[in-house]
C-alpha cells in the first residue's frame, strides 16, 4: 500500500462519521439515477416483452390502456365487459384463435383468471407440481402465489366476494388447487387460473345447490339453461347453495341464461398469419362496433413514451442534483484543505512534494468514490435479489 | 560543515528579512539560536532546511550548494539530510505513534519502507522511551511523549543535520530537561549537527556555541525591516 493511500485511509477513518455522510451523499447521487434507469429499463423490457408476445386483444369499446393492462397484466378493470359470443365470433371467423378471459375476482388478493386451457399453452405455462384443472372448482396457482400463500396441490383457496356489503351477491367459492405453475417472471406468477366455467360460477352465473322445487333431477347436470327454460327458479329458503364443487355435488352445478351472453373481460386473439391479423383488425373498424381490437405493442409503446418522458424529467433533475453535489463536494474539499493547511505545511517542511499533497487529497476522494460505488452496487444487487420482480409488481 | 556567505533573504509579503554575512558551523557542533521573537531564528532554520531560498548569497552543507538546487532536489536534501523538530510537535493526529515516526517514508515514494526501517523505528522508539506507545493514537499522549515522537520522526532518516525550533516551548520544566537531554544524546550518538532556536536561557550553557540574533555585530546576522523586533539584552556566552 502506498504511503499516501495509507494516510488517506487513516484520515478518512479518523473522521469516520464525516466520511460516512460523504459516502451516503455520493451513494444517493449515484443510486438515484442509476436505480431509476435500471428500474425503468426493466419495467420497459417486461412491459414490452409481454406486449410483443400478445398479438391482439379484443374487448368492449373503451379505454385501450385499461383493456391492455387488464388483459396482459391483470391490472384494473375495463369500464365495460364483452361476452363469450365475441370470442366465438373470432373463432368462427377462421382468422384467429380466441382465448377468452374473465378477470374480475380475487383470491387472497391475487387475481383469478378465468380462461381456457389454450391460455396455458399460448403463454407456455407449464405445471411444476400437480396437474391442470380437471373439473370445475379446480385452480392452478402461479409460482409466487404458491410460495407466498404456501399452497400445494390439494390445498383449498377461497375466492373473495366482489362486494362485502352485497348480501344478494354470489357466495365465495372454495377452489381446490390442482397444480402449481412454473415460475415465468411474468404477471402469471401472481395469478390464479381457473377454467372459464369456474369463473362464471364464481360470478354467480352458475351455481349448485342441494334441492330445488323447480329442478328436475334428470336434467340438473348439464351446462344448459335452468330446467324450465328462462324461468327464474323459485326462491326456496331451504335450498343450500354449495360453496365448494366436489365430486358429490359437481353434477348439481348449472348455469342460468344464454351461454353466449356470459361475460368475458378480454379476449386474446392469435391470428393464424399476418393477413388474418389485418383482416381481423378490419372487422372492428366500424365506429359503432361495441367491441374493439388492439395491438398491445402499440398501446404499450404509447405508455412507454410517457414513462420515458417522466424518466427524462427525473434524469434532468438528477443532473442538477449531481451538479449541486459536485459543487458541495468541491466546497468541502476547499474548506478541508484550508483547515488542513498546518498539516500540509508540516508535510512540506518534512520534505513532502506539493503534488503528494494533491495525491493525498485525490486518494481520499478516490476512496470515497469507490466506497460509494460499492455501496451503490451492493444496494442495487441486494434490491434485485430481494425483490426480483419489483418493477413488475409496481 | 555548514557555510553561509553573504546571504540575504526577504519575505515578499512584508519585506521582513535576514542578512548573514558569514557563518561557519562545523559538523557535529551544537548551536543555540537565541534572540527575541521575530528576529529571524526560524527563518534561518528554514533557509538551512531549504524550505525557503535566499535572494542572494550561498548556503553550503558539506560542500553541497543548497541555493543551486531546484525544488525537487531541495526536497530530497531535506528528507535525507535534515531532521526537524517543532515547538507545536506538528504530529498528525489521525496516525498512531509508529506511523507518525514513519511519516517521512510515507510521504516520499523515493524512501523505501523496508524491514530495516521498521526495525529502526523499534530501536529508536526504545531509545526514546516510546516502545510501548507505538500503536497508540497521538491524542492519547502527553506533551512530553508527543515531543519525543516528533524527535523520533526527525531522527528516523538518520539525518546529519538536526534543526529544532523551540522544541521545549510547550513543555513543563521537568519534561523540558528530559527532551533536551534526549535531543543532545541523539545528536551526539549520530554525530549530527544540532541547531536549536530557543528562548530558554537556562539551556544555552549546554550548547557548543550560541548565536545571538540581538547582537548583529557578533553574530554577523542582521535583521532587515522586522516589524516585531525589539532590543533585548544580549545573552551570556558559554565559557
Amino acid at each position: 500500500m502506498s504511503g499516501t493511500f495509507l494516510l488517506a485511509r487513516r484520515h478518512l477513518w479518523h473522521h469516520r462519521w464525516r466520511s460516512v455522510v460523504l459516502v451516503a451523499c455520493l451513494t444517493l447521487t449515484f443510486l438515484l439515477p442509476i436505480g431509476l434507469r435500471i428500474f425503468t429499463s426493466e419495467f420497459e423490457a417486461r412491459l414490452s416483452a409481454r406486449a410483443e408476445t400478445t398479438p391482439l386483444v379484443v374487448g368492449a369499446a373503451g379505454s385501450e390502456f385499461d383493456l391492455v393492462l387488464h388483459a396482459l397484466y391483470f391490472k384494473g378493470q375495463p369500464s365495460r365487459e364483452t361476452t363469450i359470443s365475441e370470442a366465438n365470433r373470432i373463432s368462427d371467423g377462421g382468422l384467429a384463435q380466441a382465448i377468452p378471459m374473465l378477470v374480475r375476482f380475487k383470491a387472497e388478493g391475487r387475481p383469478i383468471v378465468g380462461t381456457t386451457a389454450d391460455y396455458l399453452s399460448f403463454r407456455k405455462l407449464s405445471i411444476a407440481n400437480g396437474h391442470s384443472w380437471n373439473c370445475r372448482g379446480d385452480c392452478l396457482v402461479g409460482a409466487n402465489v404458491a410460495e407466498n400463500l404456501s399452497l400445494e396441490p390439494g390445498d383449498g383457496l377461497m375466492t373473495e366476494p366482489e362486494n362485502l356489503f352485497d348480501l344478494e351477491g354470489s357466495l365465495p367459492l372454495r377452489m381446490r388447487v390442482s397444480g402449481v405453475l412454473t415460475e415465468t417472471s411474468s404477471p402469471d406468477d401472481d395469478a390464479v387460473f381457473v377454467d372459464i366455467d369456474t369463473a362464471w360460477i364464481i360470478a354467480g352465473i352458475g351455481h349448485g345447490h342441494a334441492s330445488s322445487k323447480k329442478r328436475s333431477p334428470t336434467k340438473n347436470a348439464t351446462d344448459s339453461e335452468e330446467p324450465g327454460g328462462a324461468d327464474k327458479p323459485e326462491h326456496d329458503p331451504s335450498v343450500v347453495e354449495y360453496t365448494e364443487i366436489t365430486k358429490e355435488n359437481a353434477d348439481s352445478f348449472h348455469f342460468h341464461g344464454d351461454r353466449s351472453s356470459f361475460p368475458v373481460t378480454a379476449i386474446l386473439a392469435i391470428p393464424h398469419d399476418e393477413e388474418s391479423e389485418t383482416l381481423l383488425i378490419g372487422r372492428y373498424l366500424a365506429d359503432d362496433d361495441p367491441a374493439q381490437i388492439i395491438r398491445p405493442v402499440e398501446v404499450i409503446d404509447e405508455l412507454l413514451e410517457i414513462v420515458i418522458r417522466i424518466r427524462r424529467f427525473f434524469e434532468a433533475t438528477f443532473v442538477a442534483m449531481t451538479a449541486v453535489t459536485a459543487a458541495l463536494i468541491g466546497l468541502f474539499i476547499v474548506l478541508s484543505v484550508q483547515l488542513r493547511q498546518r498539516e500540509f505545511a508540516t508535510m512540506f517542511r518534512i520534505g513532502c512534494a506539493r503534488f503528494m499533497i494533491l495525491r493525498l487529497v485525490g486518494s481520499e476522494l478516490l476512496i470515497l468514490f469507490v466506497l460509494s460505488g460499492l455501496v451503490t452496487a451492493l444496494v442495487i444487487v441486494g434490491f434485485a435479489v430481494a425483490m426480483p420482480n419489483f418493477s413488475l409488481q409496481s | 560543515m555548514i557555510e553561509i556567505d553573504d546571504l540575504e533573504f526577504r519575505y515578499e509579503q512584508d519585506g521582513f528579512g535576514l542578512r548573514v554575512s558569514e557563518l561557519r558551523i562545523p559538523a557535529a557542533e551544537s548551536v543555540a539560536l537565541v534572540g527575541p521573537s521575530g528576529c529571524g531564528k526560524t527563518t534561518l532554520l528554514n533557509l538551512l532546511a531549504g524550505i525557503v531560498v535566499p535572494n542572494e548569497g550561498n548556503i553550503r552543507f558539506e560542500g553541497r550548494e543548497l541555493t543551486r538546487l531546484d525544488d525537487a532536489a531541495r526536497r530530497a536534501f531535506r528528507i535525507s539530510t535534515v531532521g526537524m523538530v517543532f515547538q507545536e510537535f506538528e504530529l498528525l493526529n489521525y496516525l498512531n505513534v509508529e506511523e507518525n515516526i514513519l511519516l517521512p517514508f510515507l510521504l516520499n515514494s523515493s524512501q523505501r519502507l523496508t524491514y530495516e526501517t521498521r526495525k529502526n523505528v523499534g530501536e529508536l522508539a526504545e531509545s526514546l522511551g516510546l516502545k510501548s506507545l507505538l500503536k497508540r493514537p497521538i491524542d492519547r499522549l502527553s506533551h512530553g511523549e508527543r515531543q519525543r515522537v516528533a524527535i523520533a520522526r526527525a531522527l528516523i532518516t538518520n539525518p546529519p543535520l538536526l534543526l529544532a525550533d523551540e522544541p521545549t516551548g510547550n513543555l513543563d520544566p521537568a519534561t523540558r530537561d528530559q527532551i533536551v537531554d534526549l535531543i543532545f544524546e541523539q545528536a551526539a550518538t549520530r554525530q549530527a549537527t544540532l541547531m536549536m532556536a530557543t528562548h530558554d536561557h537556562s539551556l544555552i550553557g549546554r550548547f557548543d556555541r550560541v548565536i545571538d540574533f540581538s547582537c548583529p555585530g557578533e553574530s554577523k546576522i542582521e535583521l532587515l525591516q522586522s516589524e516585531s523586533a525589539h532590543p533585548v539584552p544580549s545573552v551570556e556566552r558559554p565559557s
